[in-house]
Formats: structure tokens, C-alpha cells, sequence
């Protein structure tokens, strides 16, 4: 029998250490809801699991120079019930909290949706748009990445194998800001994505956008920041000649492949009427409403 | 290396634990090995939320959470939660509104119900996506926890009719009932345990040319491994019926020729279910490749590569066509000839699997005496007992099969998929031996329903009267044949039965091809039929501008009508009672109500209407039979035994009902035993909607008998006349004395009489039940949404014998509709290969996509069925699915007629309506 081992460190430095000296495949544990059910179906065959949820900070939020430093492996239903999390950066927690049910919300982390690099995750396109970076812990210490640059393709990441993320970074918002994300899913509850879509935008006095960012998930191998869509916000208000331009915009970037999710061409559709619909509630609350999120 | 914990110590239910889980062990199966069985295991995936158990006071699905990470924690399950006599308040919820059927997914559901607050529970849709239940279609579980009260008191004299909780309600939301898997390990029939695990067919087509076994023989604690060459060359079918014959024998045990992606190669037991998983991996097979056919179409040509060709066995069928079946009444010619319009499309409809909660799978060992016992999740256990002796040429008596509370069946337990292996394994070590299906296994190496592809043509006057119904139909029943005539027989009948027409012609096939085999699951054949010729005929009332209620009840059958389908050969079908007319007028009137949600804002949205009739012949054109046996216990309770399975259907609570009208008690007064080849008499299974009209008869008869039996012996005993002396609930009264059960007993075993009776039930005459759906739905025209907006359905079942219970099988049924119109369907590659064999991918109804239903029932009594009654719990699910395709196309303007009606392939089609 292949043997497996189970190790829990109490420090970075002790789970870089065991990950550097694994011979064999390590995986880094977080909530689990992904390695559990991989590990189950055969799908990955480790030789040793470094647990992180010992380690000091991993789990939880503060709040530091206006941002957010959230550990990597807080769960979304933490993300949630944070007092000011939910009201800084709205559609970063919608998009955690859509991840799963009750059961999973209580277990599943940003670190793991991220490196489990599902081009369907949801938390991700989200954290994208709205600038966030990671702390990332290897043998040579610690370096900062921006989360677009973490997963490279279905199933992988940048990260060397003896690195982790530790934490992540969520900017002090811009005034005048506001971000959401939207998906789209063949079942009402409970489903993966078809078509992901995060937006962040800036506005100035008069709701013109100054900046932008918007990424989209499921359309691509992995989740794809679309600067051309971001540009067809940049410059101006939210009117129907805008949203035209965002969503041909969003259509261009679609790169998805016929799968049991559904057929290119109609995610190739969906996704710029999800790239309309997800700008609406950015350019809203940047403006200061208090549009509600859907899924 | 630093491993961490040896020990984990936790605590669950109050109960400290202190043992080592295996290294890479979730929670679930640590729990499960420590006793604590109330946790279930419906798909090791995080998706179903049945292993559900609070982990410090937070809901989990247990299967995702390592066991080490429960150390120095608490656990909390559903036998901890509440016990019998001291329920949670959720747990008495439950049982108040039975918010369940089989009960599988209950002890999850529960606990996940439990932990949420007043927001969470006034948003259940949300709340509740962890939770799948594929026998309730959620109704009865929003009832559960909205805490109304839909169980009725249990009167004497008053059982049938009333709305009585299940027996076993109480063992079910405490998580007491055991299922087929629920066996503690220190079982003493259980010493020794072994563990199967079955290598699968890589390729859809190949011949085994070698197998080296070397590698996963030297593995530590593999016991044995089987391939072709060790199992008893003896064809079979794994499909159940009565009559043997009408399954093809074209299945071994293990076969040196794979015929599907997922077939069997070769079993290894071993002492833990991990090394017969490795070992199965060190198995090296070499195949040769075959040319594989997927299509019908493609197969029935005559370049195909043939899949079975078995010499004597299979003489006389031709290439891959397994089952040909044609038929024609008055002549169709004629009838188009005389038509004002035709109408003519092909319709299909999708693979799908039955996705009961509780996966296949037994349990064997030998007794002392050499016998064998099977304990198995099967709706036909004496079938199975039967084919086992086949296989491994024994005695009847040398083997008892059995079944503990079964979790779901929907005609996928109509099938020896498990049992045999588990024989051989036992036989062949001597030791017990266990296999459980994974949920994985249960897409890629279950059966799944027949994908049908129907073409049909219809003519009609021009005041919407039929004037020919002409249908082909071709079934792809995959590399195995079972159910395959039946359900193609089946696909002839009813749908085409439930239009009065002179002249009506079918021709069916059923092929074989190189994908997981067809099985028989709720609808027999009979929905697929019905998919196509229901949206046809709203086709046809389209292209006439007849109303689609007046081109139906012109058209529908009714009494006086010679009940005949293409063959016109006498039929022992007849109209016990009819009331097709009441549903139609229910659905009309319900949906013209104006009920249901408003259509999403926005021109966006479009709305439709459909609707969809379907008729059923209660029981099978094949044999079935059914026996009961009933006696008075000394303590002047009745006991009865019943060969019937319960698996959610109800019937344990029906037959009691049935029992108690006939004897005058209370359905409390009568235990029932079920499901076991030793101790109860015969029965051919559950399955072809008999649990009511065959074994419920057989329970009448006998309660009949028994009440002659004790009313003679009280008239005999008081010296009263026979005449005055009637049972009433404990005691038989006897003009004015009354003498109690429990002392008529006394007597009358002092005197050598004994109280007991038994009695077989045989289908012939059977009656017929009709089901009508209707719906009111919106339809994004860009997006290809839908969300329904109003459902209603019409039941013509007879008496009610437990309204709740009725109830809960249309609304189950209904969520199962749903989910084959609107989102199921095994996809496979090109290579034959299933690519969402589990449950993220292949997506059953949750809580959020079944509305609630409003169900009407017709005012019947039935005078073939049991105390009025006919069967109810499979034919529900028949008019779903053309109902919601027709309310889309009334929407969109398009019609679609592929199933799933998938947002995708909406929107592939949805052109002018965008
Ligand atoms: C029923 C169910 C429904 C789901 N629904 C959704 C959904 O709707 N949307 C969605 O996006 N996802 C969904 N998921 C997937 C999953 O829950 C998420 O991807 C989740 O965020 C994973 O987080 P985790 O902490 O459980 O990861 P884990 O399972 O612990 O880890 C996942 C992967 O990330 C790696 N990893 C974990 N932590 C780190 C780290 N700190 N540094 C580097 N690598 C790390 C692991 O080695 C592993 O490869 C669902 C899962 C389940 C079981
Ligand atoms: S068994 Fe854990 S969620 Fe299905
Ligand atoms: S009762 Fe829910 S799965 Fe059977």
C-alpha cells in the first residue's frame, strides 16, 4: 500500500520545511472541500499532506491601512459574518459565499479555491478585480504575487512545490469605487459556474468610470483578466452604448470549450450578458447604491 | 518524519472516543467504524449532504473533513441530537409532516435543518443546497420544517384512508433505521469481514487477452481476485422479472469481453476496502481492442460489429437488434389519407440514472450450517435469490436473502448487480464479504434509463379528431439487454393506448450498443413515449388551432373504449375506474387560477403554458405475484409478513392500513416484517407499480381471511351466532360479550386452533390510473433560463389509502420530471466514457429547482385494485416532462424536442424568438 502522511506544523517555516523535504507529491491542506474528495476519487495520490489550519493568523481577517489582510485558509462563512469585510469589498464575499452550501461554506478557503485552479472557481475572478495580492512562503522566505498571476492553467499554479500561500491582501477601496461578481449556473443552487464574472470600477463626480478591471471565469483554462473590457468602461457612464461595447468585449475574450457545462457559443453569449449585468451592480454601488448581488 | 496523531480522541454524542483513523480517512467512515451509523454515505463528494453531522456545533458534510481535524472536537449526529421517546424538535418535525420517504438523505437533512436560524430557514432554496433528496421532490421536507402537522391520529376502524405516519418514522429521523450498509463491525456474522472491489473496462468494446495478477496478488491483504476464469460460465441477466424469459440470458458473472466503459474485469476481496481499491490498480490488463458503435441508428447496420454473439443463446436475433416489436390496428394508410393535417417530427429523450440516496450494494456470509445470507438494497429479493442459486447451482434453501430499510429504489434495484459477486467471494473464502457501490459506479456500471429516439406522425380532421397515431421507436438499451423487450413493449402501450384512434401503428427496436446498460426506472419505457406523442399533439393542436384541452378531451380515451394499444389480441386491461376527465378539468382549472409566481419582470422573460396527459396500466402484461401471511400473537397483536420491499414507497405503512381496515384495529395493532426469502412468503418484487395493486391485494386477502378465521373461532368460543360477531380494534365483540384478542388467543391455542391465514394476490384484470401535469413557466430569451412558475397535477389513483403518503409520491415524482426535462443527462465521450459520473455534474433537482406542486386528486374507487385503490407512486413522473416542453414552446414559439431542455440547447435553438 502507498503510504500517506498526515503532518499538522505549527509554523510557515516548519511546513516549508516539510514541503521542501517531501519525496513524493505534498498537498497543502486547507478547508479540504476539494483535496478531500480528489483524494477519494484517486484523482491525486499524495505521499504527504501538510495540514495549515495549526499554524498561527491562517485563519482569519484584519483589517490593516484600510485594507484587509484575510488568511489563507478562513473560511467564506468567516468572510461573511466579518462586520466591515461584506461593505468594503461586496462581490469579493458574494463570490466566496456562492461557493457550496452551509455545509461547505463552514471549510472552504480563498487559498484553496484559488490553487485547486479550477478555471470554474468563484472567489477568483472576484479577488482579480479587485486588485488582490498573496503572501507567499517558500524556502527562500516570503514574496508578495498578484492572484492573476497564481494559477497557469486546469489544476496548476505558479507556486514552486515547496511554496504556500499565507495570506491574502485585499487594497484599501478607492472612493467613489465599488465591485461585484455574477455567475451563471444551469441549476438555481448549487451548480458550478457556466460563465464567472468579476468587475471592479471608479467613478468620478459625475459616474463617468475612471478605472476598471474585469475578469471572467469558465470561459477560458484559467479565470482571464479582460483589459479590453475594462477599457470599454474607462471614460464612460453606464449606458447602453457602453454596455454593447463591454459585452463584445467580454464575448472576444471567451476562449471556453464545448464540455458538459454547456456549448461554447452559449457561453460565449452568456458571458457578455453577465459582463452587462455584473458592471450594473459595480457601477451602482460605486455610486454609491446599495444594489444587491444575485446568482 | 513528524506524523502527527496516532490517536485522535474526540468526542461524539456525549461518548468520548479515543482510536486511530487510517491515514487519509474522512470523518464519515471514522465515525461509521465507531458506531455512530445514523450518518449516511450518499456520494463521498461533498454533493449530497446525507453524511451531515455537526462538528462543534457547525454543520459539516463529514465526508469532507479528515478525521484527524476532529480531534479534541465534538461531534454531534442525528442519534445524538435526539433519541426515540425524547426527540429534537426538528427530528419530531419530520416526523409530524413525514418529510421523507426511503429516509436516506433524513438523518443529513435533519441535522443540516437543525442549525439554521429563523433568515436561513425563511430561504430554504438557499439553505438547503447541501442537501439532496431524490424521493420527496422537497415538498414534504419544506412542510417538516415549517413545522406544519400532516400526519392524522391512528384510529381503530379509521387506518386506511388517513394520513398515518410511517412505522418506522421514528427510527428514521433518529437515525436508528439500518439500511443495507449499517452494520456495526463487531456483528458476529460479521467476523472476518472482507472487503470487494471491482476493476472497470477502460475500453467500450475489447476482448481480455491477459490478465496478470502477480502484483496485486503480492499485495498485503488481498485474500482473493477473480477474473472470467474463475466464475461459473453461466449466462444470466441481471434484470428481475417473474418470468425469466423476457430478459435475454447475455451476462456472465465476469466476462473475458467488455462490452461498455465500466463493465466489470475482475474483483478482489481483501481486508480493507483500501487494499482491494490498490490492488485493483496493480492489476495489469491486456485488451484486445474491438470496434465499439454507440449509435442505434448506426448499430442495427448491417457493417456494425456485432456486440453479443453467444451462438445458441441469442439464435435468431439479428446483429445488435435485441428486441423488434410491430403492431398495427385498422390501417394508418387509410388514416392519413382521411386526415386535414399531419403532423410528423422525431423526439428523444436523455440517459438518465435513477440516483437513489443509498448506492447498490450487499452483504454475504455462511452460517455454521453452510447456508448463505444476503443482505441487499434490492426491490426483488427472491428474484435475486432465485438467480443465485442459477448461477452457483444451489439449493433454494441454501440461500436467504433479506433487506433492511432500503434507500430509494425507482426500478434501479430491479437488478442483480451486487449480489452475485458477494456469493462468489463468500463461497470461495468462506469468509463474509461486503461491496458498496460508489457513487461514481453508479453513472458508469449501474443501468440508467433507456434513451429513446421516437418518431412520430399524426393526422387528425380538422376538428382536431385523431385519425391515425404512428410511431417508431428505437431504444438503446447498451451492452446489456436487460428490461430491454420490456421497456420497448412498454413504450407501445400506454402513450398510445390513451388515444382513442381506429388506426395506430408502432414499430420499436431495441439495439444494442456500447454504452452502460438500460434498466427498468420509474416509467418503464412508458415516459419516453409519452415525451414524444404529448408535445406531438400539442404540435398538431397548434397546426389545426385547436385549444390543447379540447384536442385531448376529444381524443382521450375513456370508458366503453377497447383499451388496446397496436395489438389486437385480447387484453386483460379494464377500467377498474376512470377519472382522466377529472384531472383534465383539476389542471384546467387550477392553472386558469391565476396561482403561482408572477413571471420575472422585463420583456426579457416570456411566459408559457403546457400541459400533458399519460396513462398507466397498473401492473406489468407480465407475471406477478405476490403472497401475505398474517397471525394473532398471543399478546392479541397481529403480525404480518409481506415478501414486498419497502424502499420508500410506503407500502410497509399502506399494508398496514389495508390490514387494519379489513381487521378493524389500529395499523399499531399490526407489526410488519417484509423483503426476506426466510420469513415471509414469496413475492416477485417492487417494481411495475404492484407495491398497491398485487402485494397490497395479497395483504387484503389475508387480513380477509384472517378475520373469517377469528370471527369463527369467537363465534365457536361464545356460542354466539357467526352473524353478530365483529372485531372492533382489540377485541372481538360477540352480540353483547367482548372478549379480547389476547384471550381469544388463549382459547383458541389451549383448543389446538390456529389464528393465521396466507394468500397470494396474482395481477389479472389490472386496472388503469392516469396522471395529467400542467405548468406555467418563464423562459429568458437570451440566457435560455427557466423558471417554472406554477405546477399543478391531476392523479387518478383510486382510493387514497394514506393521502400524505399519495401525495408525497406525485410530488417525488414530479421533482424526478423536472430534473429529466429541465437538467439530467449522462454525457458521454467519444470513447463510450461517461464524463459526469457524479452528482456536481449530473445534476438532480435541489431544494431551489422544484417548486411545490399543487396536486389534485380524482374522485375514484376502484373496483379491480385493493379496498379501491390503484398504483400511484410510478406514473406521476410520465406527463412532467412533455408538460414543461410544451409550456416552452408556448413561451418561446420553438419547439424543442431533445430532453434535457438544458439552457445551452435552448439557446442553440432559440433564433427568432432572441
Ligand atoms: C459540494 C461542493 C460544492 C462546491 N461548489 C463550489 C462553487 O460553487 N464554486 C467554487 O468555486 N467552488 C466550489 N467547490 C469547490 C471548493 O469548495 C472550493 O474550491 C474551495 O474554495 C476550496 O477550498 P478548501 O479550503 O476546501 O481547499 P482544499 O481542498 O483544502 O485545497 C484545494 C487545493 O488547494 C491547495 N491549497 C489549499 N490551501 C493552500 C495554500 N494555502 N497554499 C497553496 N495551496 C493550497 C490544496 O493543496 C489543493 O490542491 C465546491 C465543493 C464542494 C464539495
Ligand atoms: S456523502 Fe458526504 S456529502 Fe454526500
Ligand atoms: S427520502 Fe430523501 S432521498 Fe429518500
Amino acid at each position: 500500500m502507498p503510504s500517506l502522511n498526515y503532518v499538522a506544523p505549527a509554523t510557515v517555516q516548519e511546513a516549508v520545511r516539510l514541503l521542501a523535504g517531501a519525496s513524493g507529491l505534498a498537498k497543502v491542506l486547507s478547508g479540504g472541500t476539494d483535496l478531500l474528495v480528489q483524494l477519494r476519487s484517486g484523482r491525486t495520490r499524495p505521499e504527504l499532506i501538510v495540514d495549515t489550519k495549526k499554524i498561527p493568523g491562517i485563519i482569519g481577517i484584519r483589517e490593516e491601512n484600510g485594507g484587509f489582510v484575510i488568511g489563507a485558509a478562513t473560511p467564506g462563512m468567516a468572510l461573511f459574518e466579518h462586520p466591515t469585510l461584506k461593505q468594503t469589498w461586496p462581490g469579493v464575499v458574494e463570490a466566496a459565499n456562492l461557493i457550496g452550501s452551509k455545509q461547505v461554506q463552514g471549510r472552504a478557503s480563498l487559498a484553496g479555491n484559488l490553487c485547486n485552479a479550477s478555471p470554474a472557481a468563484d472567489s477568483v475572478p472576484a479577488m482579480i478585480a479587485a486588485g488582490a495580492t498573496c503572501l507567499i512562503a517558500g524556502s527562500d522566505g516570503t514574496r508578495q504575487a498578484k492572484v492573476e498571476d497564481i494559477v497557469t492553467g486546469p489544476g496548476r499554479t505558479s507556486l514552486a512545490r515547496d511554496e504556500f500561500i499565507v495570506e491574502f491582501r485585499l487594497p484599501k477601496r478607492e472612493p467613489r469605487s465599488g465591485d461585484a461578481y455574477l455567475r451563471f449556473i444551469p441549476r438555481t443552487e448549487m451548480d458550478i459556474a457556466v460563465v464567472g464574472c468579476g468587475v471592479c470600477v471608479t467613478l468620478d463626480a459625475n459616474g463617468v468610470c475612471t478605472a476598471a478591471r474585469v475578469v471572467l471565469g469558465a470561459v477560458a483554462p484559467t479565470p482571464v483578466l479582460v483589459p479590453e473590457a475594462a477599457a470599454a468602461l474607462v471614460g464612460h457612464k453606464l449606458d447602453d452604448a457602453t454596455l454593447e461595447m463591454l459585452d463584445a468585449a467580454a464575448r472576444r475574450a471567451c476562449n471556453p470549450i464545448d464540455d458538459k457545462r454547456g456549448t461554447i457559443d452559449y457561453r460565449t453569449k452568456v458571458a457578455g450578458v453577465l459582463a452587462r449585468r455584473t458592471a450594473a451592480i459595480a457601477f451602482n454601488r460605486a455610486s454609491g447604491g446599495k444594489s444587491a448581488g444575485g446568482h | 518524519m513528524n506524523h502527527d496523531p496516532a490517536i485522535t480522541s474526540c468526542s461524539i454524542d456525549g461518548r468520548a472516543v479515543f482510536a486511530a483513523p487510517k491515514l487519509g480517512q474522512c470523518l464519515r467512515t471514522f465515525l461509521r467504524e465507531q458506531g455512530a451509523l445514523g450518518i449516511k454515505k450518499g456520494c463521498d463528494a461533498g454533493d449530497c449532504g446525507a453524511c451531515t453531522v455537526w462538528l462543534d456545533g457547525e454543520p459539516v458534510h463529514s465526508c469532507l473533513v479528515p478525521a484527524f481535524r476532529a480531534t479534541g472536537g465534538e461531534v454531534t449526529t442525528i442519534e445524538g441530537l435526539g433519541q426515540p421517546g425524547a426527540l429534537h424538535e426538528m427530528q419530531r418535525r419530520f416526523l409530524d409532516a413525514q418529510g421523507f420517504q426511503c429516509g436516506f438523505c433524513t438523518a443529513g437533512m435533519i441535522m443540516t435543518a437543525a442549525a439554521l436560524d429563523e433568515a436561513q430557514r425563511a430561504d430554504l432554496p438557499h439553505a438547503l443546497k447541501g442537501n439532496l433528496c431524490r424521493c420527496t421532490g422537497y415538498r414534504a421536507v419544506a412542510d417538516a420544517i415549517g413545522g406544519s402537522v400532516e400526519a392524522q391520529e391512528d384510529v381503530a376502524g379509521q387506518a386506511c384512508g388517513a394520513s398515518l405516519r410511517n412505522p418506522f418514522g421514528e427510527a428514521i429521523v433518529t437515525g436508528h433505521a439500518r439500511y443495507t450498509m449499517d452494520l456495526s463491525a463487531d456483528e458476529p456474522t460479521l467476523e472476518g469481514l472482507l472487503h470487494l472491489k471491482v476493476l472497470r473496462a477502460e475500453h467500450a468494446h475489447a476482448r481480455i487477452a491477459r490478465i496478470d495478477r502477480t502484483r496485486a496478488e503480492a499485495l498485503p491483504g488481498v485474500v482473493a481476485i477473480f477474473t472470467w476464469e474463475d466464475v461459473p460460465r453461466r449466462l444470466y441477466s441481471t434484470a428481475t422479472h417473474e418470468d425469466h424469459l423476457v430478459d435475454p440470458d447475455d451476462s456472465y458473472i465476469l466476462d473475458n469481453v467488455v462490452r461498455f466503459r465500466g463493465q466489470r474485469v475482475a474483483a478482489v476481496v481483501a481486508e480493507s476496502e483500501a487494499i482491494a481499491e490498490a490492488a485493483c490498480r496493480l492489476l495489469v490488463v491486456e485488451y484486445e481492442i474491438l470496434p465499439a458503435v454507440f449509435d442505434p441508428e448506426a448499430a442495427m447496420r448491417p457493417d456494425a460489429p456485432v456486440l453479443h454473439d453467444k451462438g445458441p443463446a441469442t439464435l435468431g436475433s439479428r446483429g445488435n437488434i435485441y428486441a423488434e416489436i410491430h403492431g398495427e390496428v385498422g390501417s394508418v394508410a387509410d388514416g392519413f389519407a382521411a386526415a386535414d393535417a399531419v403532423h410528423e417530427r422525431t423526439y428523444s429523450t436523455s440517459r438518465v440514472q435513477h440516483v437513489h440516496l443509498e448506492t447498490h450494494g450487499s452483504i454475504a456470509w455462511r452460517d455454521e450450517a453452510g447456508r448463505v445470507h444476503v443482505r441487499t438494497s434490492s426491490q426483488a429479493p427472491f428474484i435475486v435469490q432465485q438467480k443465485l442459486c442459477h448461477l452457483f447451482a444451489l439449493p433454494a434453501r441454501a440461500v436467504h436473502v433479506f433487506t433492511e430499510r432500503v434507500g430509494g429504489g425507482f426500478g434501479g434495484k430491479q437488478e442483480m448487480i451486487t449480489e452475485d459477486l458477494c456469493v462468489l467471494a463468500t463461497l470461495a473464502t468462506g469468509r463474509p464479504v461486503k461491496w458498496e457501490y460508489t457513487r461514481q459506479e453508479q453513472f458508469t456500471a449501474a443501468t440508467t434509463r433507456h434513451q429513446m429516439t421516437t418518431r412520430v406522425k399524426l393526422g387528425a380532421t380538422r376538428d382536431g379528431t385523431l385519425t391515425a397515431i404512428e410511431v417508431r421507436v428505437v431504444s438503446n438499451t447498451g451492452a446489456y439487454g436487460g428490461h430491454a423487450g420490456e421497456t420497448l413493449a412498454a413504450s407501445l402501450g400506454g402513450p398510445l393506448t390513451a388515444y382513442r384512434c381506429a388506426n395506430k401503428k408502432a414499430d420499436g427496436y431495441a439495439v444494442y450498443t456500447n454504452l452502460v446498460p438500460g434498466g427498468g426506472f420509474r416509467g418503464y419505457g412508458s415516459s419516453q413515449t409519452t415525451f414524444a406523442i404529448e408535445c406531438a399533439i400539442d404540435e398538431l393542436a397548434i397546426k389545426l388551432g385547436v385549444h390543447k384541452f379540447t384536442i385531448r378531451r376529444k381524443n382521450m380515451i375513456r370508458p366503453g373504449d377497447w383499451i388496446e394499444s397496436v395489438w389486437s389480441d385480447p387484453s386483460d386491461v379494464d377500467f377498474g375506474s376512470y377519472g382522466l376527465d377529472q384531472c383534465m378539468d383539476n389542471v384546467e382549472s387550477a392553472l386558469a387560477s391565476g396561482r403561482g409566481a408572477a413571471k420575472p419582470a422585463g420583456e426579457a422573460w416570456l411566459e408559457g403554458t403546457g400541459i400533458a396527459l399519460a396513462m398507466l396500466e397498473c401492473g406489468p402484461p407480465t407475471e406477478h405475484r405476490s403472497g401475505a401471511e398474517m397471525r394473532l400473537v398471543s399478546d392479541g397483536r397481529y403480525h404480518l409478513a409481506v415478501g414486498s420491499t419497502e424502499m420508500g414507497n410506503g407500502s410497509v405503512t399502506s399494508h398496514r392500513q389495508i390490514a387494519a381496515e379489513l381487521l378493524d384495529c389500529a395499523a399499531g395493532q399490526i407489526d410488519i416484517i417484509n423483503a426476506d426469502t426466510d420469513r415471509a412468503p414469496y413475492d416477485t418484487g417492487t417494481f411495475a407499480s404492484t407495491g398497491t395493486v398485487v402485494a397490497g391485494q395479497a395483504v387484503a386477502l389475508t387480513a380477509a381471511a384472517l378475520r373469517e378465521n377469528l370471527l369463527g373461532y369467537a363465534s365457536h368460543h361464545t356460542g354466539a351466532e357467526r352473524a353478530v360477531c365483529r372485531l372492533e380494534s382489540d377485541a372481538v365483540l360477540c352480540g353483547d360479550r367482548r372478549v379480547r384478542l389476547a384471550e381469544l388467543y388463549a382459547a383458541g391455542s389451549a383448543e389446538g386452533h390456529r389464528f393465521e391465514a396466507k394468500r397470494k394476490a396474482y395481477l389479472s384484470p389490472r386496472t388503469v390510473a392516469f396522471n395529467v401535469h400542467g405548468v406555467r413557466l418563464a423562459v429568458h430569451r437570451v440566457t435560455a433560463e427557466v423558471r417554472i412558475l406554477h405546477s399543478v397535477h391531476g392523479a387518478d389513483i383510486g382510493r387514497l389509502i394514506n393521502p400524505m403518503q399519495c401525495r408525497g409520491q406525485i410530488d417525488g415524482a414530479i421533482g424526478m420530471g423536472i430534473g429529466w426535462a429541465l437538467t439530467e443527462n449522462m454525457i458521454h465521450d467519444d470513447g463510450g466514457a461517461v464524463v459526469n459520473p457524479s452528482l456536481r455534474n449530473y445534476r438532480i433537482p435541489a431544494f431551489a429547482d422544484v417548486p411545490p406542486s399543487e396536486v389534485y386528486f380524482a374522485d375514484t374507487h376502484d373496483r379491480i385494485g385493493p379496498l379501491g385503490a390503484k398504483s400511484q407512486g410510478e406514473c406521476a413522473i410520465n406527463p412532467v416532462a412533455p408538460a414543461i416542453a410544451n409550456a416552452i414552446a408556448d413561451a418561446t414559439g420553438v419547439r424543442f424536442a431533445h430532453l434535457p431542455l438544458t439552457p445551452d440547447r435552448i439557446f442553440a435553438d432559440l433564433g427568432p424568438a432572441r
